[in-house]
């Protein structure tokens, strides 16, 4: 724990580099040292060198880039939380939000908006929905694995797999009987994931359930070690209560990914690789592990969206694209270069 | 002496087997008690229930004469520690020091970090089970052995008032197996721990307990002085061998020459035909 703080500096000194690099790219670029003066709220800028831009830089930088960059930081930092605590609950390294229901069901959500013609009266319908989804999935897993008051995690994992392939077949079933091929094609660009045309409302719909279930998440540290150290047995007899433990880890992971899924789609790859890469950094004590998670989650999410938006001009990457493209080759370079160890398969 | 745990008509039962079979015992406070039996008898079944880890199917389990399912885990764990028989190293690196201050979960203040006195409290278990030399090495790298010291001193750490222990010897070398019984021995001797440890060995059971409860298809067949428990019948009845039992001269315990498994028709008459599978 003694290295912490400077990797907490550390990680937060890259999350502000990265938001002042990705606000600064783009179809417009706009001078580093202007938009590190306009983020730390510094009226210098505006001077007379940059006359005229003044206006157009202020727009872009307010209307359209820190909204969709501060999204990036919140979905990432959501799914990479939510990865590092479903990886020490399952003692699982291969576990990510998905198997948990969160992402097919999210999905369910988003398609059902779409091909009902919901998604169009709101800006928050699409969102809502596929949170609704999202948890509703969640719950339904959990309440098919507990039996007698007792879930069990291997239960639940399973409970998760079957659950999510039946999910996965209904969207794909109500997919293919769409006759509507815009409705496909708003379905299709959910599932690869996006933060295109997200601005200030959608960071208000995301913040609040991000942010306060990210942190009573992490005051389940200990209890996360521990189950992570000594599994389900050792831990209730080392005075953990497991059963109220999983109610609320499940629901609080729903709820943040719920929330990130809603206003992003479905962006894979990140709640798995990035608490591995963490891990590497702070080792495996969950109380430097999580909120260190949520740092490098935001920060790579925001690189990955910067990828997507800036990489090939005028054309649209999916960021779900692009986070399996960038995160699986370096994840198996990290697989190689640290011999990351498992004893799952 | 006081009465620390009481069982009354424990049974489980599990997908339709009867794992324990109406179960009455008591343990009294600073007692060492071995149970003892073939595999499958219900050992770690009886263990489990001891701390709480699985509930009664019918009758029930008591601390200090109070029902043990109206205690929260966190009470039950600052009064019995468990060890398990087996200790993945799973895939957290944690260090042998973090497992063992998990130990002092169940003491600490919600949400509270590890005081100077968990650490201190960890740091004499680690010593109490030869730890120290390997505190800091993660416990995805240690032996099989290694990792068993490492629970024993997490369960020494929660400084219970029972030590529940599932084959405690069973990874260990030989001279790690008398140091862990002897430390056992040693604690309940001068510091009045009460201690229940499922074992195998006959001969280390008889040495360092002082009553063995003899456990057949989840019920207790004898409860008493190792002297009583281990005679050559029920050696024959339930474990199926013929063997010969006296007091071993050099440690007060007993020593038991196995000639040969029971003869076939001697077993399917008796009741434990399934010990020769």
């Amino acid at each position: 724990m003694t290295r912490a703080p400077i990797l907490y500096g550390a990680l937060i000194v890259v999350l502000f580099v990265s938001v002042v690099i990705a606000t600064a790219l783009g179809s417009v670029s706009i001078p580093l040292p202007t938009v590190a003066a306009m983020l730390l709220g510094n009226s210098g800028w505006s001077s007379s060198e940059h006359g005229s831009h003044q206006t157009a830089y202020e727009a872009i930088v307010w209307y359209l880039r820190l909204p969709r960059i501060i999204l990036a930081a919140l979905v990432g930092g959501a799914l990479a939380l939510a990865g590092a605590v479903l990886q020490g609950l399952f003692r699982n390294p291969m576990a990510d939000p998905g198997i948990i229901g969160v992402s097919s069901g999210g999905a369910l959500g988003a398609v059902i908006a779409v091909m009902t013609g919901f998604a169009a009266t709101a800006l928050w319908s699409l969102p809502l929905l596929a949170f609704v989804g999202a948890a509703g999935v969640t719950w339904t897993i959990y309440l098919l694995s507990t039996q007698g008051g007792r879930t069990p995690l291997a239960t639940l994992l399973l409970a998760g797999l079957a659950v999510t392939a039946f999910v996965t077949a209904v969207m794909s079933l109500l997919l293919t009987l769409a006759r509507d091929i815009f409705a496909f094609r708003e379905v299709l660009f959910w599932l690869l994931g996006g933060l295109d045309g997200r601005g200030w409302p959608h960071v208000a719909l995301a913040a609040g359930p991000i942010l306060i279930g990210g942190l009573f998440l992490m005051l389940f540290s200990s209890e996360l070690n521990i189950v992570a150290a000594t599994g389900e047995r050792g831990a209730t007899s080392l005075g953990v209560d497991m059963q109220h433990t999983k109610r609320h880890v499940l629901m609080l992971t729903a709820l943040i990914t719920g929330a990130a899924v809603s206003v992003s789609g479905i962006v894979g790859f990140v709640g798995l690789i990035v608490p591995h890469m963490v891990r590497l950094l702070v080792g495996p004590d969950h109380r430097a592990l999580l909120p260190a998670s949520f740092l490098g989650g935001a920060s790579f999410l925001i690189w990955a969206d910067l990828v997507a938006r800036a990489l090939v001009p005028s054309q649209d990457l999916r960021l779900g694209v692009v986070t399996a493209l960038l995160g699986a080759p370096f994840f198996v370079y990290l697989l190689q270069r640290h011999r990351i160890r498992t004893e799952v398969l | 002496m006081s009465e620390l745990l009481r069982m009354d008509g424990v049974c489980r039962r599990s997908n339709g087997r009867t794992l324990l079979d109406g179960v009455n015992l008591a343990v009294q406070a600073g007692e060492f008690v071995g149970v003892v039996g073939p595999n499958g008898a219900g050992k770690t079944t009886l263990l489990s229930m001891m701390g709480g880890l699985w509930e009664p199917s019918a009758g029930q389990v008591y601390l200090d004469q109070t029902p043990l399912s109206s205690f929260r885990q966190r009470q039950i764990a600052q009064h019995i520690a468990f060890v398990p028989q087996s200790t993945p190293a799973g895939d957290f690196r944690f260090s042998a020091r973090d497992m063992v201050l998990m130990g002092r979960y169940s003491h600490r203040q919600r949400f509270a970090g590890e005081t100077a006195n968990d650490r201190a409290i960890a740091t004499i278990a680690m010593q109490h089970a030869k730890v120290t030399s390997f505190a800091d090495r993660s416990v995805t790298e240690l032996s099989g052995g290694e990792r068993q010291r490492v629970a024993i001193a997490r369960a020494l750490a929660q400084q219970p008032r029972l030590l529940l222990l599932d084959e405690p010897t069973a990874s260990l070398d030989l001279s790690h197996q008398l140091h862990v019984l002897q430390l056992v021995r040693q604690l309940v001797t001068k510091h009045r721990l009460t201690a229940v440890t499922a074992i195998h060995d006959l001969a280390l059971a008889s040495r360092f307990c002082d009553r063995l409860i003899l456990l057949e298809r989840g019920r207790i067949v004898s409860d008493g002085l190792p002297i009583d428990v281990l005679t050559p019948d029920r050696l024959a009845t339930v474990f199926g061998v013929t063997a010969h039992v006296r007091p071993d001269p050099f440690t007060n315990g007993l020593m038991i020459h196995v000639l040969a498994p029971t003869a076939v028709d001697a077993v399917t008459t008796g009741a434990n035909s399934h010990a020769i599978d």
